[in-house]
């Protein structure tokens, strides 16, 4: 697990699960990452489900199978993503849901799993103005995850302590590289709103105090 | 404002665009086509770049596969690289015209990007259920090389390997990827343009040509008398002497027939040869192409972290099939085929191994993941040889 990341994003066709993670590997490969993304959808692009699988790794380390069985990073945007899902989502998972679209998320997958938001970021979407900006907050909150300044998020996903976490880099995918992306690959007339998203995704992170004791509950 | 043909450099892009740069830095200069998911967006990624080109490469939107695989063939008879790519049903639709292509010795590369079938199937998940098509899928007897890409790097470079062998060899040559790569994103190398090997068909005022130091043997390959370029030139779907005649006697046929089989068998070495995995110390030996061979080895190291000792026997060259590499590799060892379809790849496996065969068919649109595989493996090592 040390060298690489798993994420898996599902949701359904017309919430920006694709464009969700091509801004997500574009900007670790920005940094001189490897990464992989893999990309399943039904024929029926609207309403249907769509998955990606992302890899984050070493650039020298080769990412063989691109598919993701245990994901450290679960990220659900339906309900039908959660209910295709839950099933990976191991006490080592970090669950991300969203709390308008997936209604039912509860059960003992998400009492094991490292941690779990259940959070409005499309409402916050909603908010702005537009649905479709929420895989951009989703996006901003997941950037802010993993680049925290005392390596919390990516200590828990290796079973480190944040204070010997110092070497993370692997995990931090930094918000600039994050926005720069953001930038190259937004139409223009969405590029303003792409970003004040981002922050808005970016914020509620910075938001949330990440319960450090989880740590040590794990260890034992 | 322009851009170069090949774009040297790191590049973060999925199988279908790598397929789509690999045949630019191979040189194309037609692309014929009629758009079918999963194989769309190489034609899409054609039509970006080739505006952007300065050198003039054709591009026409066919009306159907049945005339894209054909304008490809009559584009090819002007000496110019072409190409087309397609799914499935139009892969099926196609193959009429591939037939013709095979006997007449055109050069032409056609990338097949494998769905769930039969008929519209599962347009947007894998299979690997072309695998036979791609050797017997027209009528009569030939034989066409067919590339079997696993990673993005693979697709770009088997493409120019593709376009190399088709020019070489004077024959069509398919590169069989699958829903799974061509949708794929990862990192592609693209190396310096007076890197890449590019080789051009032979011609009457141009016999000898070379494919990776080797010289190609004109008794094998007729040099390629392409229209317009003198008086006359013959292509015909009947059967034909070596200058493109008409000539149906049983000897010239059986001949005909012989050459273009032999001219493929002759140079298979010059083809991509499969890539072995622990096979040194192996038990049990993992036999895939495409994005199963990659369950494969992910499943291997996860069984070697058990201590089974498994290999995994990556196919690159589909067809002609790697038949001197699998029988040495076979010997005193359990051999496993996996492969999303029913049961395609066993057939050449059971043919050159000589003794029974595992097999995990796996058809449902989804790739077997390492854990199904693992689990296989740990039911063949224990003795179940079902």
């Amino acid at each position: 697990m040390a060298n690489l990341l798993r994420i898996k994003i599902g949701g359904i066709g017309g919430q920006g699960v694709q464009f969700f993670s091509k801004l997500l590997i574009n900007a670790a490969f920005k940094q001189g990452l490897n990464v992989t993304a893999t990309s399943f959808y039904e024929p029926a692009s609207t309403g249907g489900l769509t998955v990606s699988d992302v890899i984050i790794a070493h650039k020298n380390e080769e990412i063989i199978f691109p598919f993701v069985e245990t994901p450290e990073i679960l990220i659900c945007l339906a309900q039908r993503a959660w209910d295709e899902f839950k099933l990976l989502a191991t006490p080592r998972c970090v669950i991300l849901a969203d709390k308008d679209n997936v209604q039912d998320f509860s059960g003992e997958e998400v009492e094991n799993a490292k941690l779990h938001f259940h959070l409005p970021f499309y409402g916050k979407a909603i908010e702005m103005g537009s649905e479709k900006l929420g895989n951009i907050i989703v996006l901003g909150f997941l950037s802010e995850m993993l680049d925290l300044a005392d390596h919390y998020v990516p200590a828990l996903l290796q079973d480190l302590d944040p204070e010997d976490a110092e070497n993370l880099e692997l995990l931090e995918v930094d918000a600039k590289n994050f926005e720069e992306t953001l930038i190259n690959s937004s139409p223009a007339k969405f590029r303003e709103n792409n970003i004040k998203a981002f922050k808005v995704g970016y914020a509620m992170s910075q938001a949330i105090e990440y319960p450090k004791e989880k740590i040590e509950q794990h260890k034992k | 404002m322009s851009e170069p043909r090949i774009l040297t450099g790191e590049h973060l892009i999925s199988g279908n665009e790598a397929v789509a740069e690999g045949a630019l830095a191979a040189g194309l200069q037609g692309y014929f086509g009629y758009p079918i998911t999963p194989s769309t967006s190489i034609m899409e990624r054609v039509i970006k770049r080739i505006q952007k080109i300065d050198d003039r490469i054709s591009f026409v939107q066919m009306e159907d596969e049945i005339a894209s695989i054909t304008a490809v063939a009559g584009c090819s008879w002007t000496r110019k690289k072409a190409m087309t790519a397609t799914s499935g049903p139009g892969f099926s639709l196609m193959q009429e015209g591939i037939g013709l292509a095979g006997f007449t010795e055109t050069p032409l590369v056609l990338v097949n990007v494998m769905r769930g079938g039969p008929s519209t199937g599962l347009p947007t998940f894998p299979g690997q259920q072309e695998t036979m098509q791609a050797h017997f899928g027209s009528h009569g007897d030939y034989l066409i090389p067919t590339l079997v890409p696993s990673s993005i790097q693979e697709c770009f470079d088997f493409t120019i390997e593709a376009f190399n062998i088709a020019e070489a060899l004077r024959t069509p040559v398919f590169v069989l990827s699958d829903q799974i790569i061509s949708v794929l994103k990862e990192r592609l190398i693209i190396p310096e343009a007076d890197e890449i090997e590019i080789v051009n068909r032979a011609s009457p005022s141009n016999p000898k040509i070379t494919f990776k130091g080797e010289e190609i043997d004109v008794d094998f390959v007729p040099p390629h008398n392409a229209f317009g370029e003198h008086e006359k030139s013959f292509a015909t779907g009947l059967s034909h002497d070596p200058s493109g005649h008409v000539d149906l006697s049983a000897d010239n046929y059986e001949q005909l027939i012989d050459r273009l089989h032999n001219k493929i068998m002759k140079y298979q070495h010059l083809m991509p040869q499969p890539d072995l995995f622990n096979i040194d110390d192996a038990e049990i030996v993992l036999v895939a192409f495409g994005s199963t061979a990659r369950a494969c080895r992910r499943a291997m190291i996860l069984a070697r972290k058990e201590g089974l000792k498994v290999g995994t026997f990556k196919i690159n060259t589909l067809w002609p099939f790697p038949k001197e590499q699998i029988e040495k590799v076979e010997q005193g060892r359990k051999i496993l085929v996996v492969e999303m379809s029913r049961g395609q790849l066993i057939w050449p496996v059971e043919r050159y191994v000589h003794k029974h065969v595992h097999h995990l068919a796996y058809y449902r649109g989804q790739i077997p993941t390492p854990s199904i595989i693992l689990d296989k493996i740990r039911k063949v090592l224990g003795g179940d040889n079902k």
